[in-house]
């Protein structure tokens, strides 16, 4: 799989560096500060998920090999992944919240 | 490995620095330069009156191509092919429904840590990868002569016109005087070099 250039920039140590720095707001990234492209704004999101990747492989998370990294079909299946876990979990609560409610409107009728 | 195996490679490779390099210029200063003979050219983000005018020529492209019999819209097409037998609706299904499968089998390849059950899981996702490839290959041949696809072209050749520029004693000016003289050119390099940055530039949503 061809990695796309964004990715292969955002999970550089360089930009990696660079990205922290700037969200601790102590350099910027562009030379824009503000009305930032479409690239910049995906140059953005792929830096997240890296971010994100390096936080979970260094916390031990499951499954965050650090073999991930320089593989890009490993990095979408990573992204997968996290993206399914997040949204059953999600799920689950949504409807946990629902059977309460339907529970407590039962209540209400029987009363 | 084979010289042409190893050649192939260090051409894969320069390609993609190249790529990464591109990208690189782009997100520091939203601007592509590239030389042609031992000119300086630069493609730029349009301006708002740059991008009306576009609109504008679009427009005028639309009323007279739907005018005009032997041009079909998209939906006509898809009725014509289901007439002779290619369901468009039904790719599209088999496009998604396999989507959802390649992310099925993303989601086995990330809980995996040996090493050959990894390859022959990325070898798996990889035919599937390129059967959509072909489906999306596919979708676009059915498409290529209806109406949308040409104003597609039309305003890529337009706006490759408009944000081409060329430096002349330090300062970049306009590399066409219009539209025609950047459609007639023979200068097939200088188009093909201009055809290549425009398609990332579209790609990427600079220029649309």
């Amino acid at each position: 799989m061809k990695e796309n250039p964004l990715s292969k920039l955002a999970r550089s140590d360089y930009y990696q560096f660079l990205y922290r720095e700037y969200l601790k707001g102590r350099i910027k990234l562009f030379q824009n500060e503000t009305d930032l492209t479409n690239l910049q704004i995906e140059f953005l999101k792929w830096l997240e998920v890296f971010k994100v990747i390096i936080d979970d492989i260094n916390e031990g998370e499951d499954f965050a090999f650090k073999e991930i990294l320089n593989d890009p079909l490993r990095v979408q299946a990573y992204i997968v992944f996290k993206s399914r876990k997040i949204l059953r979990k999600k799920n689950k609560i949504f409807n946990k919240q629902d059977e309460n409610k339907q529970l407590e409107e039962r209540i209400v009728f029987v009363r | 490995m084979e010289k042409s195996k190893i050649l192939e490679k260090v051409l894969q490779n320069i390609n993609e620095n190249k790529e990464t390099a591109i990208y690189e210029e782009l997100l520091k200063n939203n601007t592509i330069t590239f030389k042609h003979n031992n000119k300086e050219y630069r493609l730029r983000r349009l301006t708002l009156s740059e991008k009306q005018e576009i609109f504008e020529k679009k427009s005028e492209k639309f009323g007279e191509l739907s005018n005009k019999k032997n041009w079909k819209f998209r939906e006509q097409i898809i009725r014509d092919l289901k007439e002779k037998g290619y369901d468009i609706e039904k790719l599209d299904s088999e496009m998604e429904q396999l989507q959802r499968e390649i992310d099925d089998e993303y989601e086995i390849l990330a809980k995996m840590a040996d090493e050959k059950r990894i390859k022959l899981q990325e070898d798996k996702i990889s035919t599937m990868l390129y059967r959509q490839q072909l489906l999306q290959q596919k979708r676009t041949n059915f498409f290529q002569f209806s109406i949308e696809d040409y104003l597609d072209f039309y305003v890529k050749s337009y706006l490759s016109y408009l944000a081409t520029e060329v430096k002349v004693k330090g300062k970049f000016k306009k590399a066409f005087k219009d539209y025609n003289e950047f459609i007639n050119s023979t200068d097939y390099d200088l188009i093909s070099n201009i055809s290549f940055y425009v398609n990332y530039l579209i790609r990427i949503g600079e220029l649309a």
